[in-house]
C-alpha cells in the first residue's frame, strides 16, 4: 500500500503546548469536537460489533497493515511531540485509518470518518488525557473541561457539531 | 414433564408458534398431563375457553413424573430447593411460593435480609427497617436517573408524587447531592417511597429494559420442551470425536513439525540461544553443539530437572531470556536494528499459550455432560417460575423483586447463549484445525475466526453468576430469596455453571494473552482478582500491570521512603496518602453499567512516574517495556502509544509531572474521604474538583476552580502565590509545587463547594 501522506501531515503540522499562541478556539467548541468524536466511535463500534470504545484503533478490524507500513509512520512521526500517549495513539489511527477509509469495505458502512472530530480539536490546539474512565481536556488558552466516558450520553445519530 | 404455567398468557384458540406449531388448551392438557377437565378444575376461569376468547391459564402445575417433596413454609424460613415438594393444585398460587401478609414480608425479612432471630421480632422495628431498605432502593433508582443526561419525567403518578419525583430530580448541581436525597427522602412516608420508585421505574425503562412478558420466547421454550418430551432431536448438534488437546497438538504440528518433546525441546532451545546471541552481539548467530550444550545444561540446572516439561521448558526460557537481555547494554540498540528479524522465542511460546487457551475453550463448548436440551427447558422453568410472582402483597408494590428476577434470568440466558455461540465460533475452527489442509501463519488465528465479544463478554456474567451458585444471593439481587420457589428454579438453571464454575472460572481467567482479555484480569498482576473489574474496559491499562505489579508487591513503608529522600520538598504524608489511594484503595467509580467499586486501573504513565519517584529509572524502563510488549500485540496503534510512553525530551519534566500527580491525586483523595464520589455527579465530583492544569501553560494550576465560580481569581492566587513564583526547570518555565498548603485548598473547597 503506498502511504498517503495528506494525513500524515497533518499530524506532522500539529503543535502542543503551545501556550502563546492566542488565536485558537475556546474550550467549548472542544468539547463538542470530543463529543462528536465519541459519538462517531460509538457508530463505529456497533457497526464494527466491536468492545473496546473510545480511543483504540479501528483499522485492524478491516484491514491488516505491514510492519513496513507501520514502521514507515513511526519512523515519520519521530519528531512529532505529543503531550501523551494516548493522543499519539490516537493520531496513528487517524492515519492508518486514512491509508483504507476509501477502500470499498470500509465505505459500505456509509459511515462518518471517526477521527476527524478529534484531529479538528488538536489542530485547534486542545488535547486530552486519560484518568479512568474521565476524560480531561487542555487547550492552548490554559483552559480545560472534563468529560466523562458514559457511552449513553454520545449514544445520538445527532452531530454535535456540524465539521463541513 | 412440564413446569408451572404462566398465570398471564392468554391464549387465542389458535395460536401459532415460533416453529409454528399451534397451542391449543388440548396441547396443554397433553403436555402437562392433566386432562382439559383436570385444567378447567383447576382454574375455573378456563371454562370459558372458547374460539377466539382469550383465557387466563392456570397458576401452577406441577406434572406427574417429576415428583418433587413439598413441605409448607414456616413464616421466616425457606426450603432449600431439594426439598421443596409439588404444592397442593388447587388453582392458586401454594403456600411455599406467596409470602401473604406484610407481616410475613417483615417476618421473613427479620431473619434472611436482617440476620435476627426469628422469636425477637418485634414488628415496629421491622417496619423502620423495611423503610430503610426501601429507601435506599429509591436513592440508588434517582442516582441512576440523575445520572442520566436526559431529562426524565413522572408520566403517571398524582400530583403530589410527581412533585416528589421533580424535586429528588431537581437536586443535581446544587452542591452536596448525596447528603440532599437523603435527607428528603428521610422525611417522607413508606408509601410515598414506593410510589415514587414506581415511578422512578417506569421513567428509567429506557435503559433497564423491558421486563414485560414476551409470549414469543415463551412459545420457543414451549417448543423446546416439547421437542425433549418427544424425543425429538434438539437442533444442537454433539461432537462426538473430542480431543481436549486437538489445539495444542495442531500446535506443536505447525511449529514443530512432531509432537516428540525431544524434539521440541531442541528447537526451542536453539530459538532461544539464537536469540540471546543476536541481541548480545548484534549479529546472526551461528550455534556450535558445545554452546547448546552448556546452556541447555544452565536451563536444566535452573530447572532441577533433565526432563522438563514443555511449559517448565518455554517458563525458564522466557526468564532467561529476560535476564540476558537486562544485563546488557547494547541490547537495545541491537533490539532496534534487529527487530524485524529476530527469531523470537516469544512469539512461538506465547503461540503455545494461545493453544492451551484454545483447548480451555474448548473443553466449555465440547463438555460431554453439557446437555444444551436440558438447560432450555430449565430455562423455560425460570422464566415461567418468574413470571408467575406477585408484584404486590397487601398493597404495597414488590414488583422489583420480580424485575432483580428477570434481570437473573436473563444473565442465565446470557450464558447459555454464550456458551451455543462459543460452540459455533468453534466448531468452524474445529474442522480447520481437523483438516489442517492450509497453513496457517498469523499466530492468532484461531482468536480472529471468535468474534471477540464472545471471548469478553462472558467475565460479568460469569463471576456474578458463580457468587450467586456459591450461595451469595441475597447480596446480588437483593430481595432473591423472598421467593423461595424460584431459588430451586434459579439453582436448577444454574446448575451447569454451578458445577462447573471453578474450571470455568479458571479457563478464561487464564486464557493467556488474548488481546483485550488482558485487561480483564487476565495478566501477572499481584493478584489477578485485583483488576478483575478494570472499570475502565481499555487495553491501554494491560501496559500498566507490570508497573503496577511491582509497586504493589514492594514494602509500603521502603517505597514513601525512598520517595521521600528523592524528593525531600514532598510531606511524606502526601506521598502515603496518595499511594494508598492509586495502588492500594478501591474506589466507587461510575462506568457505563452504573457503580463498580473497583482498584484504579494501572495506567502505564503513573506506574512510571512513581518508580521514577523511587529512584528506579532502569527498573521503571524496564517494566514499561514489559508493557509495551503487550501494547505491540494490540494493534500499530497500541504499538506507537507504547513508543511513546517515555522519550527523553519529555523525561525531562518527568518531576514536575509526578509534583502535578502528586497534587491531584491527594486532593482527589481528601475529596473522596470527605465524601464526594469519583466521578459523580457532573461537576461537583471529586476527580474534577482536583483538577490541576499543565504545569507548563504558566496558568494558575488551580485556574478551573475559578472558572467553575468556586473560589475567586484573587483568592486563589492569593493562596498560591509561592506557587506562582517562576522557576525554571531544566529549560521549562513552570510554577513551583508547595505541598504544604493543599490541605488549605481542601477545605475552601470543602467548603464552597457543599455550600
Amino acid at each position: 500500500m503506498d502511504i498517503n501522506n495528506s494525513a500524515l501531515n497533518r499530524i506532522l503540522a500539529l503543535k502542543f503546548y503551545d501556550f502563546n499562541d492566542s488565536s485558537k478556539s475556546q474550550i467549548s467548541t472542544h468539547v463538542l469536537l470530543m463529543k462528536e468524536y465519541l459519538r462517531r466511535m460509538l457508530l463505529w463500534k456497533k457497526a464494527l460489533k466491536i468492545d473496546q470504545w473510545p480511543f483504540h484503533g479501528l483499522s485492524k478490524h478491516l484491514y491488516t497493515f505491514s510492519p513496513l507500513e507501520t514502521d514507515y509512520i513511526y519512523q515519520q512521526l519521530q519528531s512529532v511531540r505529543f503531550p501523551n500517549a494516548h493522543v499519539a495513539a490516537s493520531c496513528m489511527a487517524f492515519i492508518l485509518w486514512s491509508q483504507i477509509e476509501n477502500r470499498e469495505n470500509v465505505q459500505a458502512f456509509n459511515l462518518p470518518t471517526p477521527y476527524e472530530p478529534l484531529i479538528r480539536m488538536y489542530e485547534s490546539g486542545c488535547w486530552f488525557s486519560k484518568e479512568e474512565n474521565m476524560i480531561d481536556l487542555w487547550n492552548n488558552l490554559g483552559e480545560s473541561e472534563n468529560m466523562i466516558l458514559i457511552s449513553k450520553y454520545y449514544d445520538t445519530l445527532i452531530p454535535f457539531i456540524d465539521l463541513d | 414433564m412440564f413446569g408451572p404455567i404462566q398465570n398471564d398468557i392468554t391464549f387465542s384458540d389458535n395460536r401459532v408458534t415460533p416453529n409454528g406449531k399451534i397451542v391449543t388448551l388440548a396441547d396443554i392438557a397433553a403436555a402437562s398431563g392433566y386432562s382439559v377437565e383436570e385444567i378447567r378444575a383447576i382454574n375455573p376461569s378456563l371454562a370459558g375457553l372458547s374460539i377466539n376468547q382469550s383465557f387466563p391459564l392456570f397458576n401452577t402445575v406441577y406434572l406427574p413424573g417429576n415428583p418433587r417433596p413439598v413441605t409448607q413454609l414456616p413464616p421466616g424460613a425457606y426450603i432449600p430447593g431439594s426439598q421443596v415438594t409439588p404444592p397442593p393444585v388447587n388453582g392458586v398460587v401454594p403456600e411455599p411460593y406467596l409470602i401473604r401478609t406484610e407481616d410475613d414480608l417483615l417476618r421473613w425479612m427479620w431473619v434472611n435480609e436482617w440476620g435476627y432471630a426469628a422469636n425477637d421480632y418485634d414488628k415496629s422495628k421491622a417496619e423502620s427497617r423495611f423503610k430503610d431498605f426501601v429507601e435506599d432502593k429509591v436513592q440508588g433508582m434517582f442516582t441512576q436517573l440523575l445520572s442520566q443526561e436526559t431529562s426524565v419525567l413522572p408520566n403517571s403518578g398524582s400530583a403530589e408524587v410527581n412533585n416528589l419525583f421533580n424535586q429528588l430530580m431537581a437536586v443535581e448541581g446544587q452542591g452536596f447531592y448525596f447528603e440532599q436525597l437523603s435527607a428528603m427522602l428521610d422525611g417522607l412516608t413508606l408509601d410515598q417511597l414506593m410510589a415514587l420508585r414506581n415511578e422512578a421505574e417506569k421513567a428509567g425503562q429506557g435503559n433497564q429494559g423491558n421486563y414485560a412478558f414476551a409470549p414469543d420466547e415463551f412459545l420457543e421454550y414451549y417448543d423446546a420442551i416439547q421437542a425433549l418430551e418427544q424425543g425429538e432431536e434438539l437442533p444442537y448438534e454433539t461432537h462426538d470425536d473430542y480431543d481436549p488437546q486437538l489445539a495444542l497438538h495442531d500446535y506443536f504440528d505447525r511449529h514443530f513439525r512432531s509432537r516428540n518433546p525431544d524434539d521440541i525441546e531442541r528447537e526451542l532451545i536453539d530459538l532461544a540461544l539464537a536469540q540471546i546471541v543476536m541481541l548480545h552481539e548484534g549479529i546472526e548467530a551461528v550455534t556450535d553443539d558445545k554452546l547448546y550444550d552448556a546452556f541447555r545444561d544452565e536451563l536444566f540446572q535452573r530447572l532441577g530437572t533433565k526432563s522438563p516439561t514443555i511449559e517448565q521448558l518455554i517458563a525458564c526460557l522466557e526468564e532467561l531470556i529476560d535476564e540476558r537481555v537486562a544485563d546488557d547494554q547494547s541490547v537495545e540498540a541491537n533490539y532496534d536494528e534487529l527487530s524485524i528479524e529476530l527469531p523470537h522465542v516469544y512469539d512461538i511460546t506465547v503461540q503455545y499459550h494461545d493453544a492451551l487457551a484454545l483447548d480451555k475453550l474448548r473443553q466449555i463448548a465440547y463438555d460431554p455432560t453439557w446437555n444444551p436440551g436440558e438447560e432450555t427447558r430449565q430455562l423455560a422453568e425460570l422464566y415461567v417460575a418468574i413470571k408467575q410472582m406477585t408484584r404486590t402483597i397487601m398493597g404495597v408494590d414488590v414488583g422489583f423483586l420480580q424485575s432483580s428476577l428477570f434481570q437473573f434470568h436473563d444473565a442465565v440466558k446470557d450464558a447459555h447463549e454464550w456458551r451455543l455461540n462459543l460452540k459455533a465460533s468453534l466448531d468452524h475452527i474445529e474442522t480447520q484445525m481437523l483438516e489442517r489442509r492450509d497453513e496457517q501463519s498469523e499466530p492468532l488465528w484461531w482468536l480472529l475466526e471468535i468474534p471477540l465479544s464472545i471471548l469478553v463478554e462472558p467475565l460479568d456474567w460469569l463471576f456474578t453468576m458463580r457468587d450467586l451458585m456459591l450461595g451469595d444471593w441475597s447480596a446480588l439481587i437483593g430481595f432473591l430469596p423472598l421467593v423461595p420457589g424460584a431459588l430451586r428454579h434459579i439453582a436448577d438453571a444454574g446448575r451447569y455453571l454451578r458445577g462447573a464454575s471453578d474450571e470455568l472460572v479458571d479457563a478464561l481467567r487464564n486464557l493467556p494473552r488474548v488481546d483485550e482479555n488482558w485487561i480483564n484480569g487476565v495478566t501477572g498482576a499481584r493478584n489477578v482478582d485485583d483488576f478483575a473489574e478494570n472499570p475502565s474496559r481499555d487495553a491501554y491499562y494491560a501496559v500498566g500491570y507490570p508497573s503496577y505489579n511491582e509497586i504493589t508487591n514492594r514494602n509500603e513503608a521502603d517505597i514513601i521512603a525512598a520517595i521521600s529522600y528523592n524528593n525531600p520538598d514532598i510531606p511524606e504524608d502526601v506521598i502515603k496518602r496518595v499511594y494508598k489511594h492509586v495502588f492500594t484503595e478501591k474506589h466507587e467509580i461510575y462506568i457505563d453499567d452504573g457503580f463498580v467499586t473497583a482498584y484504579f486501573s494501572p495506567d502505564p504513565a503513573i506506574g512510571y512516574l512513581w518508580l521514577k519517584a523511587m529512584g528506579e529509572d532502569e527498573l521503571a524502563k524496564e517494566l514499561l517495556n514489559k508493557g509495551r510488549d503487550m501494547a505491540f500485540r494490540l494493534g500499530p496503534e497500541y504499538a506507537y502509544m507504547a513508543r511513546n510512553l517515555y522519550d527523553d525530551v519529555l523525561s525531562q519534566t518527568d518531576q514536575l509531572y509526578f509534583n502535578r500527580l502528586l497534587s491531584h491525586e491527594y486532593i482527589e483523595a481528601e475529596l473522596m474521604n470527605a465524601g464526594y464520589k469519583y466521578n459523580f455527579p457532573r461537576n461537583i465530583n471529586a476527580h474534577e474538583l482536583s483538577t490541576v492544569q499543565d504545569p507548563m501553560s504558566s496558568k494558575n494550576p488551580f485556574v478551573s476552580l475559578v472558572n467553575n465560580g468556586f473560589i475567586s481569581t484573587d483568592e486563589l492566587d492569593k493562596l498560591f502565590s509561592n506557587w506562582l513564583t517562576p522557576l525554571e526547570l531544566n529549560g521549562v518555565k513552570t510554577w513551583k509545587f508547595e505541598f504544604d498548603n493543599m490541605d488549605e485548598l481542601i477545605s475552601i473547597i470543602l467548603t464552597k463547594v457543599t455550600k
